[in-house]
């Protein structure tokens, strides 16, 4: 079995056309294929009313890294395998990137969420059952390709535009490394 | 494992009896082209509009070229996999001939999602919710859609409705056999 990792991009700033919300990246020379096989983005905004939006993001291939922003550490599911930077592979978010193919688009409404609130979109969007963007890979063996992340190579997940620039953006991605 | 594309169609409007999104395998091609999954996603986030609750179908056909619609381009998982036949065209607003048997029927709410919302047009924005085909992904008991030579299936918006948008997205693989 694949070494797997869950990296987690934690309550990032909505805001910036076109941000950066979490990026995977894959350097020439790392002698890695990463497979992304689960994306989850979910709404955990708690912080008080924000007057949130509906906003638009997408998954889409990079074809380069040119500014790392702020880094994240992937936990790996198994601590006897290799560590995060054995790989040479870098995820972090608000990076400067060059996009390429887009894969998929989503919405999802950044509104506060509240205790005991009508069942509404804003709180759907922070169940992972409802916010998994993408799940490839097939539950029963290995029906479909994931995306496969080569050498040079990575994925990204970008705010594309919203109607109200506030609240956060947590993302996790679920990946192997081979 | 076969190789695998993504395709989707962004901001797609609908009319009576339009042709949203089509893939054709068409006369001359190597491979056989399985759909697996299937979304139709309310993703419009600007000014409102007065929807309206449609009827959309899935159905099989055996023709499709772009009229005046778009060709769409789709998105390999894996760089390293070849390339899509030639002879396989996807497109959006394309013109059908030769539709044939219907797949699925749906009702679907039209209507622009609002923050806040607890509505259909909400539960529209959910991907795990707005996949309105997944047959043989998850059980492979069961065949997913198989196109062959001159066979293909087309998303078909019934009503009339000329306003918003939706995005439409097709997950398909690519095999010899």
């Amino acid at each position: 079995m694949a070494n797997t990792w869950t990296a987690a991009y934690l309550d990032v700033a909505v805001g910036l056309a076109n941000k950066s919300m979490a990026d995977l990246w894959n350097p020439t020379g790392s002698g890695r294929i990463l497979k992304v096989y689960r994306i989850w983005c979910l709404n955990n905004y708690r912080a008080g009313a924000v007057g949130g939006g509906l906003n638009i993001y997408q998954i889409a291939r990079i074809t380069a890294k040119s500014v790392a922003g702020t880094p994240v550490t992937p936990t790996r599911h198994d601590t006897t395998l290799e560590n995060w930077a054995a790989t040479s592979c870098t995820t972090h978010y608000a990076s400067t990137v060059t996009e390429g193919d887009v894969l998929r688009r989503f919405s999802n409404s950044s509104d506060e969420l509240a205790i005991r609130a009508v069942t509404n979109i804003d709180n759907w969007s922070s169940l992972p059952t409802l916010s998994i963007q993408w799940d490839t890979g097939g539950y029963d063996g290995a029906i479909l390709q994931p995306i496969v992340i080569r050498e040079n190579t990575g994925i990204h997940i970008k705010f594309v535009s919203g109607t109200a620039s506030v609240g956060t953006l947590t993302t996790v991605i679920q990946f192997t490394s081979e | 494992m076969a190789e695998t594309w993504q395709v989707m169609a962004a901001g797609v409007v609908p009319a009576a009896n339009k042709s949203m999104l089509g893939i054709i395998n068409a006369a001359g091609t190597s491979k056989v082209i399985r759909v697996y999954r299937i979304w139709i996603m309310n993703n419009y986030t600007a000014a409102a509009y007065t929807g309206v609750l449609s009827n959309v179908g899935i159905y099989q056909m055996t023709g499709l070229v772009v009229g005046t619609g778009a060709a769409v381009t789709p998105v390999k998982h894996d760089t390293a996999s070849g390339a899509l036949d030639a002879n396989v065209g996807i497109f959006a607003g394309g013109t059908v001939s030769g539709e044939g048997n219907l797949l699925r029927w749906l009702a679907y709410s039209y209507d622009e999602p609002a923050v806040g919302g607890a509505t259909a047009d909400e539960f529209g924005m959910l991907v795990p919710v707005a996949l309105y085909w997944d047959t043989g992904y998850a059980d492979t008991r069961l065949q997913p859609i198989t196109l062959r030579s001159d066979e293909g299936i087309h998303i078909k918006w019934i009503t009339n409705v000329t306003v918003g948008t939706v995005d439409l997205m097709m997950e398909f693989t690519q095999a010899s056999s």
